[in-house]
């Protein structure tokens, strides 16, 4: 590769569709409350601020491009992932501005000797994916030739079952369809009426993403999706003085769907309904709580984040196997767990990538079907989140499972331009089998903590250990809430945490957690989520900073 | 692409645009990234990416950006007539918020582009990844770790003819050590401009030297003990400290530069903050570090002194105050935390019972106005007895200020530009932005920060951590 700019004189490759051009539309607006009411009166559909949208077919074309020069440069195997992705951002808390971003981007992986080389781009001309072509090419040979010098090898390089087709995520209303007018009406709906309680306050900041991605490979895959994501924030909270007590809606999570979740009319009353639930608990004087160890009670949410942030990363096969040691981390977990209790018989976790879930995919980033896939059955390790890249280290456990070597279909580059990691599906803890509300398991306690929906949860490289720094907690006594804890951090050992698990809440307790995780090296932040009921568990540190 | 290749393309589209004002920002990126795990290449990954965003404001007070990544001639004049069907359709004027092009600022001379950085982008992997496996495998240990390098040249021009120009080039090495059995790791890192002063083989024995010491790590008491901390610990801590310089965030009483009496918020000018031997400052033409002389839209970015013998002097302020009079100044993403002469070897042989720190990782700031951090010590750490490293330790989890740490200094090292190694920005990083954290922190590679080794007491270790 040689350090040059992109050639002005290249044909440019969909040169009539202005492809690659990409808009910031609607432009900076002002402060001042006047303006806020003009830019959000704009009657024109988002899409009108966009380039005509790009036929599939010249999408595949492109791709198709890529596969056959890498396939001609001596690849093995190859895949590529070409996409456009629009994403459209409401920032209203000092202005109302509506920030509309549109990327071309790709990636192309090659695989030499069973080792992979990795070349990405933006500019969409047949050219340049040619280069990026030979470039991953030449990559994945110097990895082989460098790779030969040791005697370890990583796992065999496992293809996906060759898949092509369409698919679209679930959506019946187009986030580019609706006008700017009724985006910021939408949003404006229920900050208003949770608004007009005293001592509450609620925001609804939608961010959708849309796009296309193409996914061709050498064992003919060729593949494309349509996925529309909605990423907003819809908060309430309630507060007296004392830091606000916030709640979310549980459908207003994360997910792989279109504006229709916006549009129930009985949304702000929803929202203003499960605001006055923890205005009790606003209510509650602060205090601190003694120093030590204490039986403890999540929420939902809070244990969705738990196996958001902790967990779930835990069973990423790539982490298992040290392939991310110097960089997002490894897990305490390791292959010969597989088949031993790792935590409280009460817990089943399960993966997948099913609508809606903000991970939802027909085909992952190597072109397999995700599986759903228990990696926990009863406090029992079962099986791992893999991809293509890994999946055969666990050839021998799944040989003794009767199971074929096939990945659960977690490779993930959330942008085509990435390289693909395991990233880890939605996953889900199975709720409780007999009735048992947040209010029966603080019963249960007796005396102990409650941590209510908002958290940090800060780790380490290993995911061994927590840390809640901040959040909001409170000391319960005779199984009620009676004050609120300030100036307390919490922690605990992942594994041990979980293996005291005493109690799981019912249906009734169960919530979603949605967090930004990185990983990879450049690092890049993908969306993740857990569903989780809550949780009593017998033991966490109390410490005074 | 050189200044003339930018300059030659941003003169082209200007003559095309209809608009009444516009200005081009360029920035081109050529990146690669080399990944090992177990002493395999995981991953070899390349990059050359090209963004063009067109700014341009109309005579119905719309301004707006479009953005391309195609330079030929077609490409370019559908950018110019994308943004002239949006500007003139767009509705009734809106007050801008982009500056008003009246003047040029001067740019102070840099000098961070290495021609031998820019070889070594191609070159580097093959040449460097053999010996550095094989530096570790002499210890009976593996090698994990990441060599990137990138090559970036940014421009603004405006209609009215104001430019700016700024090229870079960049390079990072960072290598984790360790056994086959995963039992404990050492990691060492390096980074510089100039691919040339990068030894990779010495920062390799550096990591396996520290995971041969470090086998068979044993339980230590947690407590307030003397620690001596490497850069690798210091500049993980100096990444939230430099976040307490928001003016912004000061104001409000969310920074350790705070003092809140009741309703009353104030900044702690002219008060003995920290040790006397502490001194903060950024440079863009600092001689082992340095950045872009100028930010966000042209502004110039100075030599600033934020802390100058444990005293406040400076605090960050957005272009925003320009209006209300004050002067503006980047964050310091890029600081040079002063050093002393104190070696290492040195703070070691002083030291009778002690800590010594490696690295830091999983840092969260739990107060602002105190600063306490919370975080684990990773890669390396040490019981120190009688001035001699006595045993390895396993991990502690901290509790530490840096406002608590920077007045409990016992010695200062001599100062080097530092690795970061994988370092994603928190969101309270992200949260905490003033000047253009996109080029500063967000992605790799982060703003090159200064620092030394500090030998400090009285260090929270509140906490043993289970992590390898």
């Amino acid at each position: 590769m040689t350090y040059r700019a992109s050639c002005p004189t290249r044909r440019a490759f969909l040169a009539q569709s202005a492809l690659g051009l990409a808009g910031t539309a609607f432009g900076a607006y002002s402060l001042h409350a006047e303006t806020r009411l003009l830019s959000a009166r704009s009657p024109h559909p988002v899409s009108a601020s966009l380039p005509d949208p790009i036929p599939a077919e010249q999408f595949r074309a492109f791709a198709t491009h890529a596969i056959d020069a890498a396939r001609r440069a001596g690849a093995s195997y190859a895949d590529v992932r070409v996409a456009e992705r629009h994403v459209l951002s409401m920032e209203m808390a000092s202005a109302d501005l509506l920030r509309l971003q549109t990327t071309f981007t790709y990636g192309v992986r090659a695989v030499v000797d069973d080792h992979t080389g990795f070349a990405y781009g933006r500019s969409p001309t047949h050219d340049a994916i040619v280069v990026c072509a030979h470039n991953a090419v030449r990559n994945a040979r110097i990895a082989a030739r460098l790779s030969a010098r040791t005697s370890r090898q990583f796992p065999a390089w496992t293809p996906a079952p060759p898949a092509t087709g369409e698919w679209h995520s679930p959506m019946r209303i187009d986030p580019l369809a609706v006008s700017v007018q009724q985006h910021f009406e939408l949003a404006h709906a229920a900050t208003m009426a949770v608004g007009r309680m005293p001592n509450t306050q609620a925001s609804i900041t939608p961010a959708w993403l849309r796009e296309t991605r193409v996914f061709a490979a050498t064992t003919g895959a060729l593949t494309t999706q349509y996925v529309t994501r909605g990423m907003f924030d819809a908060t309430g909270s309630a507060q007296f003085g004392l830091g606000a007590v916030a709640v979310q809606l549980p459908e207003l999570q994360w997910q792989s769907a279109g504006v229709e979740l916006l549009l129930p009319p009985d949304l702000p009353e929803r929202l203003r309904t499960e605001v006055e639930s923890v205005m009790p608990l606003a209510r509650l004087p602060i205090g601190s709580i003694e120093v030590g160890r204490h039986p403890i009670v999540l929420d939902g949410a809070m244990m969705g984040n738990v196996l958001t942030t902790l967990i779930g990363p835990s069973f990423e096969l790539d982490r298992v196997l040290g392939l991310e040691v110097d960089a997002a981390g490894s897990s305490r977990l390791t292959l010969d767990a597989l088949g031993t209790r790792i935590m409280s018989p009460l817990i089943t976790l399960v993966g997948n990538r099913t609508p809606p879930s903000i991970s939802a995919v027909q085909w992952d980033d190597d072109g397999n079907v995700p599986q759903e896939h228990t990696v926990v059955k009863d406090g029992v390790l079962v099986d791992f989140h893999t991809s293509a890249h890994t999946v055969a280290a666990l050839g021998e456990w799944y040989q003794r499972q009767h199971r074929p070597l096939q990945s659960n279909g977690c490779g993930v580059a959330i942008e085509a331009q990435e390289s693909v990691h395991v990233r880890m599906p939605h996953v889900t803890m199975r709720s409780g089998g007999r009735p048992m509300s947040l209010d029966d398991l603080c019963a249960d306690m007796g005396h102990g903590i409650l941590g209510v929906y908002n958290a940090r949860l800060t780790s380490d490289a290993q995911l061994s250990s927590g840390t809640f720094p901040t959040g909001t907690f409170f000391e319960v006594v005779r199984g009620k809430p009676v004050r609120r804890i300030a100036g307390t951090v919490l922690q605990f050992s992942t594994f041990p945490f979980v293996n005291h698990l005493k109690a799981v809440g019912d249906a009734s307790t169960v919530a979603t957690w949605n967090d930004m995780v990185p990983k990879g090296f450049p690092w890049i932040n993908v969306p993740c989520s857990a569903t989780a009921p809550a949780a009593l568990f017998g033991q966490i540190d109390a410490m005074n900073p | 692409m050189t200044r003339e290749q930018m300059e030659a393309l941003c003169r082209r589209i200007l003559s095309m645009s209809t608009a009444d004002g516009a200005y081009l920002y360029i920035l081109h990126t050529v990146r690669s990234v080399t990944r090992l795990a177990s002493d395999q290449v995981r991953s070899a990954d390349d990059g050359d990416t090209l963004n063009v965003f067109l700014g341009a404001s109309y005579g119905n007070g719309c301004f707006l950006s479009v953005q391309t990544n195609q330079v030929d001639d077609e490409a370019l004049r559908a950018l110019v007539a994308r943004a002239d069907a949006l500007g003139t359709a767009a509705g009734p004027p809106q007050q801008l918020l982009v500056r008003q092009w009246d003047e040029q600022d001067a740019y102070m001379p840099v000098q961070l582009w290495h021609s031998s950085s820019v070889d070594a982008i191609t070159s580097a992997r093959e040449t460097v990844i053999p010996p550095m496996i094989q530096t570790v495998r002499q210890h009976q240990l593996q090698t994990s770790g990441f060599i990137g390098i990138m090559a970036r040249s940014e421009a603004i021009l405006t209609k009215e003819g104001i430019h700016a120009f700024y090229e870079e080039t960049d390079c990072e090495v960072s290598i984790t050590a360790r056994p086959a059995d995963g039992t404990n790791s050492g990691w060492a890192g390096a980074a510089a401009r100039d691919w040339r002063t990068l030894d990779v083989e010495q920062v390799a024995a550096a990591a396996a030297a520290i995971a041969d010491r470090g086998r068979s790590p044993q339980a230590v008491e947690p407590g307030r003990r003397t620690a001596i901390l490497g850069p690798g610990a210091v500049v993980q801590l100096m990444r939230f400290f430099a976040l307490h310089f928001s003016g912004g965030w000061a104001d409000k009483g969310q920074s350790g530069f705070s003092h809140v009496n009741g309703r009353h918020i104030s900044i702690k000018w002219r008060q003995q903050l920290f040790d006397p031997r502490v001194n903060v400052t950024t440079d863009p033409a600092d001689p082992d570090g340095g950045f872009r002389p100028w930010f966000q839209q042209g502004y110039a970015d100075r030599p600033t002194i934020w802390v100058d013998r444990g005293v406040l002097k400076t605090l960050a302020r957005g272009i925003g105050s320009i209006a209300s009079g004050k002067p503006y100044a980047e964050m310091p993403f890029g600081l040079r935390l002063h050093g002393g002469p104190t070696t290492l070897d040195a703070m070691i042989s002083q030291c009778d019972e002690g800590i010594y720190v490696n690295r830091v990782s999983g840092l969260e700031c739990i107060d602002w106005s105190s600063g306490m951090i919370t975080g684990t010590t990773r890669d390396g750490c040490f019981l120190i007895k009688n001035g001699k490293i006595d045993r390895s330790t396993k991990n502690f989890r901290f509790l530490m200020s840096p406002f608590f740490l920077l007045n409990n200094i016992i010695a200062i090292g001599p100062t080097a530009r530092t690795a970061f190694g994988y370092t994603p920005p928190t969101i309270q990083e992200q949260s905490r932005e003033v000047g253009d954290p996109v080029m500063s922190i967000w992605d790799w590679p982060r703003r090159p920060m200064i620092v030394p080794p500090l030998m400090v007491r009285d260090f929270n270790f509140n906490a043993l951590s289970d992590a390898v």
